[in-house]
């Protein structure tokens, strides 16, 4: 393995960045992680599918955005396919499997949110 | 490599020769040679072996966020000796010997150095040191405590005073000693709380 030499100078900016963490980092709360089982407003979210090019390969996003509050959203990569015809395809199914509001009521317009693609 | 550790610290690197590790172990020079070319190049898988764990006692740095932090890498630092006295006994020779390693040497003194001072900078930031009463203070005080970490064995060794039981804590307490005249009031109650009992538990260890 290469080794890599820090000078003194960048040595001691990372000793006195360890040391500056003990007075900002604060321990974190138990309600910061409520997120991940605080999911009831995903009853009330329409769901948009998104099929982007990335690393050659088309993939599938999903996003759910709360019908009333749509800047309240969450997306999620769900695969990726070599084509992109089978890519829309699937992610039409993948849309109706997983929206809620099977009749398509629920309406968000995704091009309000300017999501960064990265 | 065992071996040859010890017959290093017992007689100094200078002194040994292949002939009398190969004895030590029990096998033949043309044996050792095949897996050693040289002294040399025993020499150098120590030296590797001990670089190792000085990047490990390195790494052990604002784990705790407190006195026990710098006690704890004390702790390690006499491990070291114990095992590497010649690491800094034999300091010149080393260097002397392997000039291309001179620079992984000083790489790691100058971390030593570092982290030291940076233990005061972080310290004074708890509360636990004193404002600096001068510029450059603890930037000196960290060097001194350097050299007593360094050379602290080969004093050892030349006096010969102190039995194994002793040697540890009294590593620690010249060390500490440095560092209490610049503890503020909570610095004191911490040290007392903290390090006191850890260095009076060290004294009755036979370890």
């Amino acid at each position: 393995m290469h080794k890599i030499q820090l000078d003194s100078a960048a040595y001691n900016e990372l000793l006195n960045l360890l040391n500056n963490q003990h007075f900002t980092d604060q321990p974190g709360q138990e309600s910061d992680m409520e997120f991940l089982s605080d999911d009831w407003w995903l009853r009330d979210t329409a769901v948009i599918e998104m099929v982007i090019q990335r690393e050659g390969m088309w993939e599938i996003q999903l996003v759910f955005a709360h019908y009333q509050e749509p800047h309240k959203l969450i997306k999620r990569v769900i695969s990726r396919y070599t084509s992109k015809r089978k890519a829309e395809l699937s992610a039409w199914y993948m849309r109706r499997l997983a929206a809620k509001d099977q009749r398509g009521t629920l309406k968000v317009n995704l091009d309000d949110f300017k999501l960064c693609q990265s | 490599m065992n071996a040859s550790i010890r017959l290093f610290n017992e007689k100094g690197m200078a002194n040994v020769r292949l002939q009398q590790i190969a004895n030590d172990i029990g096998i033949s020079v043309g044996n050792l040679a095949y897996h050693f070319r040289n002294k040399e190049a025993i020499i150098d898988a120590i030296n590797e072996e001990a670089s190792t764990a000085i990047s490990e006692i390195l790494s052990a740095y604002r784990i705790f966020p407190n006195l026990i932090d710098f006690d704890n890498q004390l702790e390690k630092y006499f491990q070291f000796l114990q095992t590497y006295p010649f690491y800094f006994v034999d300091l010149l020779e080393l260097e002397r010997q392997f000039p291309f390693k001179k620079s992984s040497h000083k790489d790691n003194i100058s971390k030593m150095m570092s982290q030291i001072h940076k233990r005061f900078d972080f310290n004074q930031q708890r509360g636990i040191i004193k404002p600096e009463s001068q510029v450059g203070v603890y930037k000196r005080v960290a060097t001194a405590i350097w050299v007593l970490i360094s050379f602290w064995k080969p004093q050892n060794l030349v006096r010969g005073t102190l039995d194994q039981a002793k040697q540890k804590r009294n590593f620690k307490e010249i060390i500490w000693n440095q560092v209490y005249p610049y503890l503020s009031e909570k610095g004191v109650a911490e040290f007392q709380q903290l390090i006191l009992p850890i260095l009076e538990q060290t004294s009755s260890d036979n370890s």
